[in-house]
């Protein structure tokens, strides 16, 4: 009887990565619920630690950094915003032409952007770590359709998948005379014309992406047949739930303001 | 098993039909191989006989499409499927994307159908060998050769195994004993399975061998269909502008000449099918090189002991050694997968050496930005769309020039000769997503052609071009040379290297095997070389040596050493 090929049934090294996805997905949904949902400096700064140790722990942190690039706009604009406009605000520090910076509007400011990168931490740490197929497999295993099992896929490798057309699109741009190397104004530069082509071909992508995948029967209807067995155990199964009960505790005590941490 | 009646079929937004009333069946066991010029409606009929449209691409469809006996209408997109397997042209659209290795790549479709896994694996397993892929299995399939990506596309489509198979130009990047095999692989599932197959191709000699009918479509109709052999041989071929199997061009050329009975004795279809199998592993070979002469100016390129890997680990390139000549016109060939698109890449610094270094007249590209060697290389790359971004077909080819520093006139005149040289001035203000593959091929190398660069490098510029599109390539090249540029083709064409090019670089494995005058690699007396790469000499080549004739890799040498 003809057996799936050994590269295939490849064991995940350490303990991180060696998880039942499901488990994973729990994790980082909690970490960063808890960034977001549990006010002050504690929920943010511990998820952030947490998910850089986990980094660390499952040997990607080298790879974040793209993660962490695509979420510096919005941590930019947090940073700027709020020291300077947070509403209410009236403790000066100092000022810049009209826009004055308030010592509450810094602290929210750092506070909103630990959060943010917290959240892309942990979206980098669970796709670094699970392979998009065995997430899909181990969620349809759970009984989640076909459907939905394609949107899930389709959005998770949208960030592989624009990042590498970014790149054919910089090269195709550089290999005709923009200079994107060197200093950061060329770098900067190159952004520029690397936006429209970016949205306008992620569009054409997304229609042909349906095709390939209609023409492969991807829309059939019945359980896909799993090409390997992810591990789980009941440990586990206890630990999402205890995981995710906690995290709804945690946040529902810091909105009733009954959790006063730092 | 495929029946088209009265079929219409127009793009949505589009004002015209594509396809303007086609008839044509399809029976279990049979191969009916389609030819036309580009923009033919070729790519369209694809579609709308696998049943995607208007299900999954739009438009509007008039008329009865029936796959299996039932009309695709009412059929959703998962029963289509099951009933026809379709290959896009362009395999990197075929992808899931979410598969790890090619091995899951191809599992995709048979595990959509709920196969059990036994079954999944054997069929992957098949498609596997039937390709002769297996050492691909664990790779990622994003990260293939242009012509590795198309042989997982074609195998991913084998492995649903539908009762009919629809291939739009499925050898476009292939090498030649990918070819063979493809067509082996083919005609096994046609007569042993009967597998109905409908199959798109410019090669018409590879029709000659499996189709069993071949149709004609001109714009948007079949204007011809019959036997194989006969529509193959007939002058409607030449009047739609598609280039005839080599066996009948072969024979033309030496009739022409009125030489015809010295081919008298000669079964050309038996020499054109003969060719054995590739002998050794390149790894075995010998290493052979013969220095084409120096050209007496400057050096335009030299690789010094080259080695490349991709980040992956994957050895792409090993111990490379070679120099071109200001001026030289040189064809790279060698299997799929050889290093063929990665040895010019570094060219214009895209990729960056491992080990050893790389001098683009005369001077290390070390340190020097892509955009700097941009002034000196033009780079068309193998995939059109990898190149093209832009929203208009003139933006497109203005980028380079006007990031080169020109502007006003000379730019406008630039923009123009480009797209001149390769047929698409009057397309200048067209969406290049909305132009046919074969067009966004032209586009890609207009766009380079603009930046008037000492080098140009084409990297498979005849992928998917019609006669109309060869001939204008071939007249490219020669032009550029008779500039006095470098021009450096990839190239799995063997006849346009031939009639192309003065000097060859066979690849093999990552390394330069042989690097020579072209008249001497397609002459070498058993063609140790080509053999050895799995590569096959130009059927010229071949019938010369059969008629003890010395080098003949064209079809005009040919005739002119008969008539010597
Ligand atoms: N981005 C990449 N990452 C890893 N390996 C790659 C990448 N691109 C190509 N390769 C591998 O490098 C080797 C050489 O590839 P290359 O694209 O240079 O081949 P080629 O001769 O141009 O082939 P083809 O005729 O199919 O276009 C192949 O084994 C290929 O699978
Ligand atoms: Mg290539």
């Amino acid at each position: 009887m003809p057996e799936v090929p050994d590269f295939l049934r490849r064991q995940p090294t350490g303990f991180y990565r060696s998880l039942n996805p499901a488990t994973k997905l729990v994790i980082a949904v909690a970490t960063a619920a808890i960034a977001f949902g549990v006010g002050g400096w504690t929920g943010p700064l511990s998820m952030l630690l947490l998910a850089g140790l986990t980094a660390a722990g499952a040997a990607i942190t080298r790879r974040l950094l793209p993660y962490l690039l695509a979420a510096s706009p919005l941590v930019a604009s947090i940073l700027l915003v709020n020291t300077f406009l947070y509403p209410g605000a009236s403790d000066p520090l100092f000022a810049i032409g009209p826009f004055t910076a308030t010592a509450t509007g810094l602290t929210a400011a750092f506070q909103a952007s630990l959060r943010v990168t917290a959240f892309a931490l942990s979206v980098a740490v669970f796709s670094l770590t699970t392979p998009t197929d065995d997430l899909l497999s181990d969620l349809e295993r759970r009984g989640l359709g076909r459907r939905a099992i394609f949107v899930i896929g389709a959005a998770i490798s949208t960030v592989p998948r624009l990042l590498s057309r970014a790149k054919e699109i910089v090269d195709a741009q550089r290999a005709r005379g923009l200079d994107t190397e060197g200093s950061l104004r060329n770098r900067v530069r190159g952004l520029v014309p690397l936006a429209g082509p970016l949205v306008a071909s992620t569009l054409v992508e997304v229609e042909d992406r349906t095709i390939a995948l209609e023409a492969r029967a991807f829309s059939a209807p019945g359980r896909r047949t799993p090409l390997r067995t992810l591990p789980d155990s009941n440990v586990q199964r206890a630990a999402r739930w205890a995981i995710a009960l906690t995290t709804v505790a945690l946040i529902a005590l810091s909105i009733a303001g009954a959790l006063r941490l730092p | 098993m495929l029946q088209l009646r009265e079929v219409r079929y127009r793009y949505a937004g589009g004002n015209r039909d594509i396809l303007a009333g086609i008839d044509l069946d399809v029976e279990a066991g049979q191969v009916l191989g389609i030819v036309g010029p580009n923009d033919a409606g070729k790519s369209t009929l694809c579609l709308v006989a696998a049943g995607l449209a208007p299900a999954t691409i739009g438009g509007r469809l008039d008329g009865s499409v029936r796959l299996g006996g039932a009309e695709t209408r009412d059929l959703r997109p998962y029963e289509a499927a099951q009933r026809c397997g379709v290959l896009l042209q362009r395999p990197e659209l075929q992808l899931t994307g979410t598969a790890e290795t090619v091995f899951e790549e191809i599992a995709f479709g048979p595990r959509n159908l709920a196969l059990d896994l036994p079954t999944v694996v054997e069929r992957v397993e098949w498609a596997l060998a039937a390709l002769n892929i297996e050492d691909l299995a664990p790779r990622d399939p994003k990260h293939l050769s242009g012509g590795q990506a198309q042989l997982v596309a074609l195998a991913s489509v084998l492995a649903l195994r539908p009762p009919l198979l629809v291939l739009d130009e499925p050898t476009g990047q292939l090498d030649p004993a990918g070819t063979r095999l493809l067509a082996d692989a083919l005609l096994s599932l046609a007569s042993n399975r009967g597998t109905a197959i409908l199959i798109v191709e410019q090669r018409t000699g590879l029709l000659a061998r499996l189709a069993d009918e071949v149709a004609v479509l001109d714009g948007g109709r079949i204007v011809a269909r019959g036997p194989a052999a006969a529509v193959l041989s007939s002058p409607v071929l030449d009047e739609v502008g598609v280039e005839p199997p080599p066996v009948v061009r072969v024979r033309r050329a030496v009739e022409a000449a009125g030489l015809g009975h010295r081919l008298g004795g000669l079964d050309l279809d038996a020499i054109d099918r003969s060719w054995p199998p590739g002998t050794a592993d390149a790894t075995d070979i010998v290493l052979r090189r013969e220095r084409a002469p120096d050209t007496a100016t400057g050096e335009a390129a030299r690789w010094e002991a080259v080695d490349f890997a991709y980040p992956d680990g994957t050895r792409a390139l090993s111990g490379v050694d070679l120099g071109l000549g200001e001026g030289a016109v040189v064809g790279i060939v060698g299997q799929n997968g050889a290093g063929k698109s990665t040895l010019v890449r570094h060219l214009n610094g895209l990729l960056r050496p491992t080990i050893g270094q790389v001098l683009v007249r005369g001077r290390s590209v070390e340190g020097r930005h892509v955009a700097e060697l941009a002034r000196e290389v033009g780079l068309a790359f193998q995939d059109p769309d990898r190149q093209i971004f832009a929203g208009r077909v003139a933006s497109e080819v203005e980028f380079g020039p006007r990031m080169l520093g020109r502007s006003g006139q000379p730019l406008a005149d630039a923009v123009r000769m480009a797209l001149a040289a390769v047929g698409l001035e009057d397309l200048a203000e067209a969406v290049p997503f909305d132009l046919g593959y074969a067009k966004r091929k032209l586009l890609g190398i207009a766009s380079i052609l603009a930046m008037e660069t000492p080098i140009v490098v084409l990297d498979e510029p005849t992928t998917g071009q019609d006669a109309v599109g060869l001939a204008r390539l071939r007249g490219l090249v020669a032009a550029l040379a008779a500039d006095g540029r470098t021009v450096i083709t990839i190239s799995h064409d063997m006849r346009f290297v031939a009639e192309t090019t003065e000097r060859v670089v066979v690849m093999g494995d990552g390394r330069v095997l042989a690097d020579a005058m072209t008249t001497d690699v397609f002459a070498e007396p058993g063609w140790p070389i080509l053999r050895s790469t799995f590569l096959e000499p130009p059927l010229p080549a071949r019938v010369g040596t059969r008629l003890g004739l010395g080098s003949t890799p064209t079809e005009a040498a040919l005739v002119a050493a008969l008539l010597a």
